[in-house]
């Protein structure tokens, strides 16, 4: 089970009760696929970046949701078909709020220990991990043997991966 | 010691190396939904920031092309911004 994204604009001259039916139609092709719909944000009405269609405002949905890979060619395909739905994009949620928190909070720790050298041991792990963000891309295929450079490591494959499931027209 | 130097002999400095925005802050992954960022992160008329203006390094700025492609797709941000207006 894979988490995904889903973005979509309806058109502005649309009810909302047809944004309603854009969200059951997701949840109805997901559910055969073991998928579950875990966030509903609704963003409202914006102003378009481009006029599309002629229509300069737009109705943004964004749904998290986590399902088999099969269903996302299946969605993908419903919005597409979908006359009233300007734009929407399928991709693999990437949770960047967690992840890019959780990285923040790593590296404000370890500055932190940098400023407060006190401890003996630690400044020699302290100012492997300063370098560490600069040369990371280069470094990164190292399967990286020493147990301390734990946390470095761990974040960084993790920023490797692409999401493979993407929608551009 | 002669304090001002002569004006003639302009010696051009090395420009000082930027740092990556998204290695100082920690940043893992770049959120295209962040429309605020993928703007700081263009040109006024709606280009993608080169590395020498911005600092960004090679893995942040592949990332970042990426997330404002999709920002760009949902109509986000501009493809061209014109000055028409």
């Amino acid at each position: 089970m894979q988490k995904y994204e889903i973005v979509f604009v309806l058109k502005a001259n649309q009810p909302e009760s047809e944004m309603e039916t854009r969200v059951e139609r997701v949840r109805s092709v997901i559910a055969p696929h073991n998928g579950e719909v875990t966030a509903i944000n609704h963003w409202g009405m914006r102003r378009l970046a481009y006029p599309i269609d002629h229509e300069t405002q737009g109705n943004y949905m964004h749904i998290q949701f986590s399902c088999h890979g099969d269903a996302v060619a299946e969605l993908d395909t419903a919005f597409r078909l979908d006359h009233m739905v300007l734009r929407h994009l399928v991709v693999v949620d990437e949770e960047w709020q967690a992840r890019n928190e959780a990285s923040m909070a790593r590296r404000r720790a370890a500055t932190a220990k940098v400023r407060a050298p006190e401890a003996p041991a630690a400044p020699e792990v302290v100012v492997e991990k300063a370098q560490a963000p600069e040369p990371a891309p280069a470094a990164e295929p190292e399967p990286a043997p020493e147990p301390e450079a734990a946390p470095e490591p761990e974040a960084a494959p993790a920023a490797e991966t692409e999401p493979p499931v993407e929608d551009k027209e | 010691m002669a304090k001002r130097a002569p004006k003639d002999k302009k010696k051009r400095r090395p420009a000082k190396k930027k740092k990556c925005f998204f290695c100082t802050e920690g940043f893992v992954v770049i959120d295209y939904k962040d429309e605020e960022l993928m703007r700081k992160m263009m040109t006024e008329r709606g280009k993608i920031s080169p590395r020498r203006n911005t600092g960004t390094c090679p893995k942040h700025q592949r990332l970042l092309a990426t997330a404002i492609k999709r920002a760009r797709h949902l109509a986000l941000v501009p493809f061209v911004r014109e000055y028409y207006r």
